[in-house]
């Protein structure tokens, strides 16, 4: 027991001085919407239903900084820029960025001066099946049934409309929310139905309060994507994400890992951790970047336990298929041919949950960030309670059995005095 | 005392040549080998109506473990409000198992008390089983109350009608067979309900799971039907051999004085303790188990069962065995420690490893079944013969209150903290049985080392003093 509990506290302590988890914090610019976008600019002025949505913040921490870029043109996408520099400023062209003319995209979006390291993450597709034999698994479904009717719905991101980001962002808390407006032609007529991208930035090292409580630190955004009564094509419709991570420098792998601790989502023994390593083999060792989340999203808006479900992820495969029309192709532009492109599918049930029309509602949380994924550690409550736990008896043990030996000597000391038995049986 | 039957002969001996009574005439089918309550064929009839007498509450009792997951997503619960299923079985019997006696010997007889408690194990079940189909909570919960007033006092009355017909040398392995029956009852239990409620969600596609959930309970509920047949076919075999036999009824002969309790010593608090302090940590443990190996382990439903229904059915087989064992060898207190040990090891091996579960529950089982050979004779040790019944009594009391109570907190933990920190709960607790039997040793060690004697200087120590109240009794 000893033992166990003395490698845990190893652990735990080799946790904080763990150097590459930032345990410094970035303060935060206030969240532009647009920036530069103004109304002479023709599609940035008026209300249109379907606005050009940017998100910038510029998390900035002792050593460098890291530029936040969120947006739902072409596709949902999360851009991120490390750099030394503290002059380096994010540069859009809206008018090449919203033309028509997709070339035209090409390069709309900088960073001046080049930043060091950057990354993005683009959800390309959504993706609806039909789960008539119940295994949750996307690779499991024929493209057609027996009776040659489709069995998938696949929606590409660069269809949907988007409300105005400020309308359900805010901007002090670093939050962009980025939700699908009323209009969308991929839904049926029903007011309620809505997909939601809410993105937020942290300065410091903490955790989320709701289910799954996963932790975030100062180089990482909080990502919940949210399908929230989007009315089902089939009676056992099951959904999935397509996703696309790129990097300038990099190398792709997805990997989980299960721990012992369950203690901020309970039940959950795993974390997934989609890693873009550096590739140049320069020492130290340069951060990459990351995507992690838990297997696990929740059915109900409350995200209680009993209606939470798995989440499922497929191998990664690079690609050279390019997001088009998104921010990354916007950005990256003419490097998209040297950049490192990695792509998976996350699918979202289980078999025997009831399929996604139970409530037709799922939320799904994951991490992206700069640098080492976080890692949960056992918390001090739990380290407590053991070494008090299986101290207290060990030291009871140790005092008794001191007790007994004093006690035997004695007994002897006596019998040596007297000369006979001290002890005779006893009458009654 | 010239007459007490001699242990040797069986108890409703034949041959009784001093009777002059007119001994009944058994024509018939009445007088056939089965039939005949002085024969031993009849006798082990009787004995299998018996075990199965409290088969169907063992069986039910644990349904909910079985059930958890479908349970927890048909009746959209917390996991919190599942234990108290568990919960509403033990609160009736914090105070119940003080009257089990009474309501036995001076109320409804042993006969019509079995079939009464039969009754209510039954219409539990039923209670709880309309309350799932009608998805009430509150029904379910009403239906594991009435259940449980019936559960443990069936128990009672099945030790009871064991001491009346089968007295004397093979008492112990009746109470053996009697135990290990319903131990298989439970494990039955694990392995065919999820099986039980898939063929039947399979034959309504569409219904709604609670309907589902509701009928397969129905269907346990029939066990608690076979056991009330057992339970009426039971009193009128009874009735019978009372007539042909004209044997007393069978009577607890405990009495409970609550007065007695200022006379317990010490060492009796502390065996409470142990007691409630180790048992939670067992069977609120495999309430929860289902879902605890699916989610760790990675187990399907009926792996995750089957392995959370391994410390029953390993008990079954090495409580008789252990029992013996220690029985021969004496050193009470240390089997007791050597139990709490052990199980400590298991549940930390639960908690911070991956180490295949098998082995942990397995080991769990064998010292589970240590423990409680070990443990429930120390009372007997501690307290005069007269204040037993309420010595007995106190202590399933204690165990029931810590059972309900713990049952909820358990499941609050799952809910708020997860597993890791449920386990580290049960740890807890096991530190807690283990520093009680440590301060047991050394309080007993301080009065003369009574609990913890080898049989044999126990057996040396009682033949002395029966000799020297003997030689007491001589004139001088």
């Amino acid at each position: 027991m000893e033992t166990v509990h003395f490698l845990i506290f190893i652990q735990f302590l080799a946790s904080l001085v763990q150097g590459d988890v930032p345990v410094f914090n970035r303060t935060l610019s206030v969240m532009e919407f647009n920036p530069g976008c103004n109304a002479s600019i023709s599609p940035c002025k008026g209300n249109t239903m379907d606005t050009p949505n940017i998100a910038y913040t510029v998390a900035k921490g002792p050593k460098d900084s890291l530029h936040y870029v969120f947006s739902s043109i072409g596709a949902p996408t999360i851009l991120v820029a490390k750099t030394t520099k503290t002059n380096m400023k994010l540069k859009v062209n809206w008018t090449k960025l919203l033309s028509d003319n997709v070339t035209d995209m090409k390069n709309s979006v900088q960073f001046s001066p080049t930043p060091d390291y950057s990354f993005a993450v683009v959800f390309t597709k959504l993706y609806e099946y039909n789960d008539t034999d119940d295994h949750a698994n996307i690779t499991q479904v024929p493209l057609l049934d027996k009776l040659n009717m489709s069995q998938w719905v696949v929606r590409d991101f660069k269809n949907f409309t988007w409300e105005d980001l400020s309308l359900n962002s805010d901007a002090k808390q670093n939050r962009a929310v980025f939700k699908t407006s009323m209009i969308n032609v991929p839904f049926k007529n029903n007011t309620n139905s809505s997909v939601s991208f809410s993105m937020q930035v942290f300065g410091t090292d903490n955790r989320e309060t709701i289910f799954p409580q996963l932790k975030y630190t100062a180089n990482s955004t909080l990502i919940d994507l949210e399908l929230n009564e989007v009315t089902p094509s089939f009676l056992q419709s099951r959904y999935a994400v397509e996703m696309v991570f790129l990097s300038g420098d990099g190398k792709a792998g997805i990997k989980e890992s299960r721990s012992i601790d369950d203690e901020y989502t309970p039940g959950v023994f795993k974390t997934v951790d989609w890693k873009m390593d550096r590739h140049t083999s320069k020492q130290p060792q340069e951060l990459g970047s990351f995507v992690q989340w838990k297997p696990v999203c929740y059915l109900t808006p409350d995200r209680d336990r009993q209606n939470d479900t798995k989440v499922k992820y497929y191998p990664s495969v690079n690609t050279t298929v390019v997001p088009q029309k998104s921010l990354a192709y916007a950005y990256y532009g003419d490097q998209l041919p040297t950049v490192v492109m990695s792509a998976t599918n996350v699918s979202f049930g289980l078999e025997k949950d009831k399929f996604y029309n139970k409530f037709n509602y799922t939320v799904w949380t994951s991490v992206i960030g700069y640098g080492t994924p976080p890692a949960d550690e056992i918390s001090v409550l739990v380290i407590v309670v053991i070494i008090a736990g299986l101290g207290t008896p060990v030291l009871v043990i140790v005092v008794g059995g001191i007790y007994v030996c004093v006690k035997k000597k004695t007994k002897l000391k006596v019998k040596a005095d007297f000369g006979a038995e001290s002890s005779y049986s006893a009458i009654n | 005392m010239a007459d007490l039957p001699d242990e040797k002969e069986p108890l409703l001996g034949d041959g009784n040549v001093q009777t002059l009574d007119e001994e009944e005439e058994l024509t018939g089918c009445g007088g056939t080998l089965a039939c005949d309550p002085r024969r031993w064929l009849h006798r082990f009839l009787v004995l299998i109506l018996m075990c199965f007498l409290s088969f169907g509450s063992y069986f039910c009792y644990d349904n909910p473990a079985a059930l958890q997951d479908t349970m927890v997503s048909d009746l959209q619960i917390t996991t919190s409000q599942f234990m108290s299923f568990y919960a509403w079985y033990s609160w009736p019997n914090v105070i119940l198992c003080f009257f089990g006696g009474f309501l036995i010997d001076r109320v409804f007889g042993i006969r019509l008390g079995a079939i009464i408690f039969s009754l209510f194990v039954t219409g539990g079940q039923v209670i709880f089983a309309l309350g799932a189909m009608t998805n009430k909570f509150w029904l379910m919960d009403v239906g594991r109350f009435v259940f449980g007033l019936g559960g443990e006092s069936l128990a009672v009355a099945q030790n009871t009608y064991a001491v009346n017909w089968f007295k004397g040398r093979e008492l112990n392995m009746v109470f053996g067979l009697q135990l290990s029956f319903s131990r298989v009852g439970s494990t039955v239990n694990m392995n065919i309900m999820q099986p039980i409620y898939n063929l039947v969600d399979s034959h309504m596609p569409g219904s709604e799971g609670y309907t589902v959930l509701g009928i397969v309970l129905f269907l346990g509920a029939g066990t608690c039907i076979f056991s009330l047949v057992c339970a009426l076919y039971l009193a009128y075999l009874d009735k019978r051999a009372k007539r042909i036999l004209k044997k007393d009824d069978g009577k607890v002969g405990e009495v409970i004085r609550l007065k007695d309790l200022k006379d317990f010593p010490l060492t009796m608090w502390l065996i409470c303790i142990i007691c409630v302090a180790y048992y939670v940590t067992v069977f609120p443990f495999i309430g929860l188990g289902l879902v605890f190996f699916e989610q760790k382990f990675d187990y399907d439903p009926s792996a995750a069962n089957a392995v959370n229904s391994l410390v029953y059915i390993i008990s079954a087989g090495a409580s008789p065995l252990f029992g013996f064992v220690i029985d021969k060898t004496g050193n009470n207190i240390f089997w007791v420690m050597l139990g709490t040990i052990v199980t400590l090891g298991c549940h930390a091996m639960l908690a911070f490893t991956f180490i295949n579960p098998y082995v942990s529950m397995s080991i769990m089982g064998l010292a589970y079944s240590v423990l409680a050979s070990a443990l429930w004779p120390l009372v007997a040790l501690v307290v005069p013969e007269h204040q037993l019944g309420t010595a007995y009594g106190i202590m399933q009391s204690i165990q029931n209150l810590g059972l309900a109570v713990v049952a909820i907190v358990a499941g609050s933990i799952v809910d708020a903290k997860g597993y890791l920190l449920l386990e580290v709960f049960f740890l807890a607790w096991l530190c807690v049985a283990l520093i009680a039997c440590v301060l047991l040793y050394l309080v007993d060690v301080s009065q003369g080392g009574k609990l913890n004697m080898s049989s044999k200087r126990r057996t040396l120590l009682e033949k002395s003093h029966e000799k020297s109240t003997e030689e007491e009794k001589k004139p001088l």
